[in-house]
């Protein structure tokens, strides 16, 4: 039987544009949860770690990370055990890839690093195992990271490691590195590792099985649960069973909150609050149409609110119910009824980003002719 | 419009109140302060425009205290030819419009206000209440001067809430957006929000573009460490290999130099071993040969032998070369004395006497006669003559017989030397000094062979013993052997010719100086890489603060696009409001004033935009401000302008004008005659009058009772 570790899209040293200040500390939290799969590795005793791709977020590294991998990869070579790579989009084998500025294969002697072009395979003979890896050579490509993918060896066993997107008609970009079902069935092996989608998912699991492991760690939003790595058994008869394991710390969620049913800010504050955890990444959409008393600041919000969160993030895409003001709307000959008058046609010639500012502007300025104050 | 009844439950002191009014002047009386009056002036106004669903607070305030439910409201009115009736229930939050004659209904808040501003005008309760309701605590403002006028007014025109001035909202919104844009334009002290973080956003960029300039420049060091540490690793690779390849040429010519050399040596041992063996054995019959030589085994005796026969040979050469010398000098010392006979004769005993006697004489004689001194001389000098005569032949005689004396001596010695020498021969047994001089050549030169035989020998052998050096060409072949094993075929098979060499050499040379330079690179390389400031994550968080600090940029600027917005509009609003507001208001203040002062003052001007009010004094000849005027007649003003800006605000939409004591301050004829323009005025607008007394009984169509 053998046993083997599947992970990828690690993405160390991402750039978290959408975590404001809390940028950084996700980052060293990417860090931890790479080592914790290292040590669920030795203490699985698997067989083989297989990184499908992106261990890096980018082709240039601070030396931190770089001496992080190392470090973590002699931890698994003291127990013997052997690691395979390949590059993926993000850390491409370009001409600047971080894997021809550093030389990991010399560091760290149990590493197996796929950088020639087309298929190469690695031998494990005590683990009665052949694994495949080909490298990506640019973010994207019109080329299958399966094509041409066929057994080299008598092993007993063999895994091949792949980076891309699996054809969804409609859905996938041509240019993505996508790959077919097809090409999985047409593979011979027994087992598939791929990398590039941040969530884990069976790609096929009939016949030769594939699957996305997913991210060890939050990345992006749409992650709705915690990084997991996907440990891999595969039978002497050759059958395969892959079970995802959490990682992970932090994940996240979306809400989308319609300002239309909300009577005031503290309802609206609680329906953000509810179900908050410190490790939960949460962005909230405002939409529909807000009461002309109510023009929630979504920095204040924010503010008030984020302790309860790792990171909290509103977006305000409603709308002031002014703007929908009928014609009759304020009638009369007062500064605000005209006021109003020439805002909702000022609003009526504006689109995109200036209309939005021309609707708050109405709903501020009747706040502040009525005497509200308002932020 | 027209209110025909009110009904409040559960409404602050009023558990359940309900009213009838009608058209002209309703005048709603209490006898006593706090008997609800102000109550019910806030049950219309809730009744009319509060929102049961609204949490603001204030409307708490009107639930009645203790109990457990809010308030209810129901309030029928006339508009448009129709007849409504508003129902509110603040506890279970509903609300009810619905047309009395008509089936129609409108059950949420926001068709109700909707239908409101239809039928009344407004569904502002501060438009409402800052028009429709003239109070008296705001006409004392204007009596008190606390408040002008024109600000007053306008903050009718507003038509927002109550304290709310257009103009001031602008003020407000300038100031806002100068605290915000502060420093933007010009340096300050205290800038504002957008200028710290334009400021703080271009100070990021500036710093993120040095960073990213070094983290590229770091990066590319990286690559060309990696490219050099390659290349390096070639060319050590090559240049170890064009160093062994010398190395090995050098080892092999090294060995077989040293092999040759070994071989020369062996050679020059083998033929010193000969010329050994050969001296030796040249040594050895020399030897023989001189041993050979009789009488001279004993070399001591053969020296004092060969020292003695010198010595008489030197004596005899000497006799012999004095004998002859003393010979002939015996022959002519004889040839001389024969010579010297007749000399002699004269020399003798009596010439002498003679000699003395004449001398004698003559000397004697010249006592008698000079002349004898003649011959005093003349004998003297012939006494001398025959003394050295005399004296001649006797030393003449003399050295005749010591040369014979001499000569006898010579021969003798002479024979002696003879008799030495033969004694001396015999013991070197030589017959003659030919022979001893033969031998003794013969001896020599054995000698001298000999001794050149065995210099010869030292000098091949040195220091050594003939076995040494034979020991030491077994040691040679020994490391001949040594050095011919080290000849390997791999050394062999790298043998170069010389231009080869030179060519190696030379390609060494090129590779040094290619490593040197490599090493010189990636020392550069690693420099640059060790000594940078900055590094991808220094980078990372830049970029992350700069897209947040970007952000918060852009709400601020879009903050004050709305503020600018708003100003802009509002004061658009303002003017335009205020410019076509202000000829209709003209006339009618100039008409409700004329009323109020009973034709007093008959001429009023308001400015377009500005709401500065003038009033035509006839007393003065000139227009005056109203606070110039007495005080009652700014309060007059004041009316007639609330009046005139009602109208010009609703229009033919009139709601109730509802006037809560208002004219206590009136005098009585100006009562009076406010009394008789609200009566006329009533014939269009229903007037709800709040009052303690009795004030208005006069004009009154109806009178409310609060008791």
């Amino acid at each position: 039987m053998l046993k083997l570790l599947h992970t990828a899209d690690i993405h160390l040293g991402a750039k978290f544009l959408s975590l404001g200040n809390k940028g950084t500390a996700q980052r060293e939290q990417i860090k931890a949860s790479f080592k914790k799969l290292i040590s669920r590795a030795i203490e699985e005793e698997v067989g083989v770690v297989l990184i499908a791709g992106d261990l890096f977020d980018a082709n240039q590294q601070p030396q931190a990370n770089i001496d992080l991998v190392v470090e973590q990869f002699d931890l698994l070579a003291a127990r013997n055990i052997p690691v395979c790579l390949t590059p993926g989009t993000h850390d491409c084998f370009d001409s600047g890839s971080i894997y021809r500025k550093v030389n990991f294969v010399e560091k760290c002697p149990n590493l197996t690093l796929f950088t020639d072009e087309g298929w190469s395979h690695k031998e494990f003979p005590a683990l009665g195992l052949t694994v495949y890896g080909k490298p990506n050579y640019s973010n994207r490509s019109y080329k299958s990271p399966l094509e041409g993918l066929r057994r080299s060896t008598e092993s007993q066993y063999h895994v091949a490691m792949a980076h891309g997107s699996l054809n969804i008609p409609g859905k996938t970009a041509e240019d993505d590195h996508v790959f077919t079902v097809d090409q999985i069935h047409r593979s011979q092996m027994h087992y598939i590792a791929l990398g590039h989608h941040h969530h884990p998912y069976a790609c096929s699991d009939k016949g030769v099985i594939a699957w996305y492991s997913g991210s060890p760690e939050f990345i992006s939003m749409d992650q709705k649960e915690p990084g997991s790595i996907l440990m891999v058994t595969i039978s002497d008869s050759g059958r395969v069973k892959v079970e995802a394991r959490q990682i992970g710390l932090h994940c996240c969620d979306k809400l989308e909150i319609d300002l239309s049913d909300l009577e005031g800010l503290s309802q609206l504050k609680s329906k953000i609050a509810g179900g908050a955890n410190p490790n939960l990444v949460r962005k909230v959409i405002l939409k529909g149409l807000r009461r002309e008393d109510m023009r929630p600041s979504p920095e204040e919000l924010e503010a008030d609110l984020s302790e309860s969160f790792f990171h909290l993030r509103i977006a305000d895409r409603s709308h002031p119910r002014v703007s929908e003001l009928s014609e009759t709307a304020y009638e009369g000959q007062s500064i605000l009824a005209k006021f109003t008058q020439l805002m909702a046609e000022h609003i009526q010639a504006c689109e995109g980003g200036d209309r939005e500012i021309a609707e708050d502007a109405l709903q501020y300025g009747l706040a502040l002719l009525q005497g509200r104050e308002v932020l | 419009m027209l209110l025909t009844r009110i009904k409040l439950e559960n409404f602050k002191k009023f558990e359940e109140l309900e009213r009838e009014f009608g058209p002209g002047i309703n005048v709603v009386k209490g006898p006593f302060n706090e008997i609800g009056k102000s109550t019910l002036l806030d049950g219309i106004v809730v009744a009319l425009f509060e929102n049961p669903r609204s949490t603001r607070k204030g409307l708490e305030e009107y639930m009645t205290w203790g109990s457990g439910h809010k308030y209810k409201t129901a309030i029928e009115f006339e508009a448009e030819g129709g007849k409504y009736l508003l129902e509110k229930d603040f506890d279970m939050k509903t609300v009810r419009l619905a047309g009395v004659d008509t089936d129609r209904e409108w059950n949420t808040s926001r068709e109700v206000a909707e239908k409101l501003r239809e039928l009344l005008g407004t569904d502002s309760r501060a438009l409402f209440l800052s028009t429709s309701c003239i109070r008296q605590d705001k006409v004392s403002e204007i009596s008190s001067g606390e408040k002008e006028i024109g600000e007053s007014l306008e903050e009718i025109v507003t038509g927002g809430a109550e304290e709310t001035v257009a103009s001031q909202v602008i003020d407000k919104l300038a100031r806002q957006i100068n605290d915000l844009t502060r420093g933007l334009e010009r340096p300050a002290k205290s800038p504002g929000k957008v200028a710290q973080l334009t400021g703080q956003v271009n100070s990021l960029q500036h710093e993120l573009a040095q960073i990213r300039g070094e983290v590229a420049g770091v990066e590319r060091y990286k690559v060309e460490l990696v490219e050099t540490s390659d290349r390096l690793g070639q060319v050590e690779l090559k240049l170890g290999q064009a160093k062994t390849l010398l190395e090995k040429n050098k080892r092999l010519k090294e060995i077989e130099e040293k092999i040759g050399k070994l071989e020369k040596d062996y050679d020059n041992i083998d033929e010193r071993i000969r010329d050994i063996e050969s001296l030796q054995k040249q040594f050895q019959e020399a030897g023989l040969a001189l041993q050979a030589i009789e009488g001279f085994d004993d070399m001591q005796r053969v020296l004092e032998s060969e020292t003695r026969l010198h010595e008489l040979e030197a004596e005899r050469k000497n006799a012999n070369a004095d004998l002859p010398k003393r010979r002939s000098e015996l022959e002519i010392a004889r040839e001389h004395l024969k010579m010297n006979r007749l000399l002699e004769v004269l020399a003798s005993k009596r010439s002498l006497i003679l000699g003395v006697v004449v001398s004698a004489a003559g000397f004697l004689g010249m006592a008698l006669n000079t002349a004898s001194l003649a011959a005093g001389i003349i004998g003297l000098i012939f006494l001398i003559g025959v003394m050295w005569v005399r004296n001649s032949a006797t030393q003449q005689k003399t050295q005749i017989s010591d040369l014979q004396d001499r000569i006898g001596q010579m021969e003798e010695a002479l024979k002696e030397v003879e008799d030495k020498e033969r004694e001396t021969l015999y013991q070197v047994n030589c017959g003659s000094v030919e022979e001893f001089r033969q031998k003794e050549k013969r001896h020599a030169e054995l000698v001298e062979q000999k001794n050149a035989f065995q210099n010869q020998l030292v000098g091949k052998r040195g220091r050594q013993t003939l076995e040494q050096v034979e020991q030491q060409r077994q040691n040679t072949v020994r490391m001949l052997a040594v050095e011919r094993e080290r000849l390997t075929g791999d050394l062999k098979n790298t043998r170069l010719s010389p231009e080869e060499y030179v060519r190696h050499e030379n390609e060494v040379k090129s590779l040094e100086y290619e490593k040197e330079r490599l090493e010189r690179g990636k020392m550069k390389c690693e420099v640059g890489i060790e000594g940078a400031r900055f590094d991808v994550e220094d980078q990372t968080q830049r970029e992350e603060e700069l897209d947040s600090l970007r952000n918060d940029l852009n709400r601020e600027q879009k903050r004050v696009k709305v503020y600018e917005l708003v100003r802009d509009f509002v004061s658009e609003a303002r003017t335009e409001t205020l410019v076509s507001a202000t000829d209709l208001l003209q006339a009618e203040i100039q008409r409700n004033f004329e009323i109020f002062t009973n034709d007093k003052y008959s001429r009023v001007r308001v400015d377009k935009g500005s709401m500065d009010f003038g009033i035509y004094s006839e007393e003065k000849g000139d227009w005056a401000r109203p606070d110039e005027l007495s005080g009652g007649v700014v309060d007059e003003f004041y009316l007639a302008c609330r009046l005139a800006l009602t109208r010009v605000i609703y229009g033919e939409t009139q709601p109730p004008l509802i006037l809560d004591d208002p004219f206590t301050n009136f005098d009585e004829p100006r009562l009076a005659g406010t009394l008789e323009f609200l009566s006329k005025l009533s014939k269009e607008h229903q007037i709800i009058i709040f009052t303690l007394g009795k004030a208005y009984d006069s004009v009154a169509d109806r009178a409310i009772e609060l008791a």
